[in-house]
């Protein structure tokens, strides 16, 4: 209906046009909804220190559930194997810190060997890959996991890097690039 | 007819001379006759003239007198019932006689001749009181005597329509005082409409008429105040016609869209702010460190998966 409506208001004079959407405001002529400026293309570039921190924020995260699943799953395996000596169990820093490590290592390991993205980088629009954006192999994969748990602050070379690579890609030739569908490559919209 | 004849006396007409006869000598015996016949006739009127009263002053006896009277009556009577037996003789004979010498005449005659060489049907007619004519002219009579049908039937109407200016005399019509005439009910009445509606082409009426002028003429707001908009929303099915509306829009497939548009989004703002954060801190640190060139962050060769290069075509970085 608006679109006849539209061309009846626009083949009107200019007073009847003004006077008749003043009667009939859905007869108004359309003004499209503002476009955003096109944005520079990031996808391909090597990501840097911000998106990684919080990808790697996220996977923290994604650690933490796993270990408190693992606490719940540890606690509930006592409880079920003694129920009246039952005390929530109390595991030391050390050690939590250190299943947190093996956790997070197994984690990055499988995914970034799998399909080069961990949950963080996903959300992030992040993609472990090799040099030239390659996909990693199982081995280097391991490796870059193994490196970036026992030391993380590797990660902060990022800063002054001029190809934007920590200290673990340094070293193992590998890079972490934006990579997430643009709407626009294709005209189809992939969240 | 009668009384159309002029009041003075008619004009010398000029007549041709008589042509001469053919002078035939009679024969003598017939002379002797007809004078002889002409004495006795002037003898008889003669004697005619002599008075009565000579015949009574003669000196007759009474007897002489008598019988000379019977006498005269019955010669007289004689001479009564000769002339009536000449006269029937007369009759028969012209009865007999005119015809067959009419016919004679005429069959010797050409009398279209002699009336167009001798009669000046022109000043004839010129005389004629046509006026008075045809006031005593009995249409009435002559028209009972007309068979209108038959004439109708030999009339070739459309040669006459072609001939006759119908716009010319439509131009000359003074429609009003005939239109006062006419009583439209009556006609009305006697009209068998379904008949003419029969007729008529309605789809080329239809494709003739000019609709334009007369919608302008019509009072839509009018005829939408009287409407009653109850009536047809009651008659219509609204209820299907809302779920009909719903499957075609498919509103709930639109509406699970919108819902993963919004995530998408987000999701999207949430990649193009980190990226945005990302060259932020590259700039500020590149001040920091006193670089000019920035960064090269594309990577070295063609990348996998679905990473666009940095011109946006998807996955192929610079070498």
């Amino acid at each position: 209906m608006a679109a006849p409506d539209r061309e009846r208001a626009g083949g009107l004079p200019d007073g009847s046009r003004a006077a008749a959407t003043a009667r009939y405001p859905w007869r108004a002529p359309h003004t499209p909804a503002p476009v955003p400026a096109a944005r520079p293309v990031v996808q391909g570039r090597r990501a840097g220190l911000v998106t990684r921190l919080l990808a790697n924020a996220l996977d923290a995260g994604v650690v933490v559930l796993l270990l408190a699943a693992g606490y719940v799953a540890v606690a509930a395996g006592r409880f079920l194997l003694d129920p009246v000596a039952f005390r929530f169990p109390v595991p030391p820093p050390s050690l939590l810190l250190l299943l947190g490590g093996v956790v997070l290592f197994v984690y990055f390991a499988l995914a970034w060997g799998g399909g080069g993205r961990t949950y963080g980088d996903e959300v992030l629009g992040l993609r472990v890959g090799g040099a030239r954006g390659e996909q990693l192999r199982r081995p280097r994969a391991t490796l870059r996991a193994a490196l970036c748990v026992a030391f993380p602050i590797g990660l902060l070379w990022v800063l002054v890097s001029r190809r934007n690579h920590s200290i673990q890609d340094a070293v193992l030739r590998t890079s972490v690039v934006y990579d997430w569908p643009s709407p626009d490559a294709d005209g189809v919209h992939r969240p | 007819m009668t009384g159309a004849e002029p009041a003075g006396p008619l004009p010398a007409v000029a007549r041709p001379a008589p042509a001469a006869l053919p002078t035939v000598p009679p024969p003598a015996g017939a002379d002797l006759a007809i004078g002889l016949a002409a004495l006795a006739v002037a003898a008889t009127r003669a004697a005619g003239r002599l008075p009565r009263t000579a015949w009574a002053r003669l000196p007759l006896p009474a007897a002489v007198r008598r019988a000379a009277r019977q006498a005269g009556q019955a010669v007289a009577a004689h001479g009564t019932v000769e002339r009536g037996v000449a006269v029937a003789q007369l009759r028969r004979l012209a009865d007999a006689l005119v015809p067959r010498v009419v016919e004679a005449v005429l069959t010797r005659i050409d009398v279209a001749d002699l009336v167009r060489a001798h009669v000046d049907l022109d000043r004839i007619a010129a005389r004629l009181d046509v006026d008075r004519v045809v006031v005593r002219v009995d249409l009435d009579a002559i028209l009972d005597r007309l068979d209108l049908d038959a004439i109708a039937a030999r009339l070739d109407l459309d040669a006459v329509i072609d001939r006759v200016d119908v716009d010319r005399i439509a131009a000359r019509l003074d429609l009003e005082p005939i239109l006062a005439r006419v009583d439209v009910d009556a006609i009305a009445t006697r009209l068998d409409l379904d008949a003419v509606i029969d007729r008529v082409d309605v789809d080329r009426i239809a494709g003739r008429l000019d609709l334009e002028p007369i919608l302008a003429r019509v009072d839509v707001d009018a005829i939408a105040t009287r409407l009653d908009l109850d009536a047809i929303v009651e008659r219509l099915d609204v209820v299907g016609l809302t779920r009909y509306v719903l499957d075609q829009i498919d509103l709930s497939g639109l509406i699970r869209a919108s819902t993963g548009s919004i995530s998408s989004d987000v999701v999207r703002g949430v990649r193009s702010q980190g990226a945005d954060a990302d060259r932020a801190v590259e700039r500020m640190v590149d001040r920091l460190l006193l670089r000019h060139h920035g960064r090269h962050s594309t990577n070295d060769g063609p990348a996998g998966g679905t990473a666009p290069g940095p011109d946006g075509a998807p996955g192929r970085g610079r070498p």
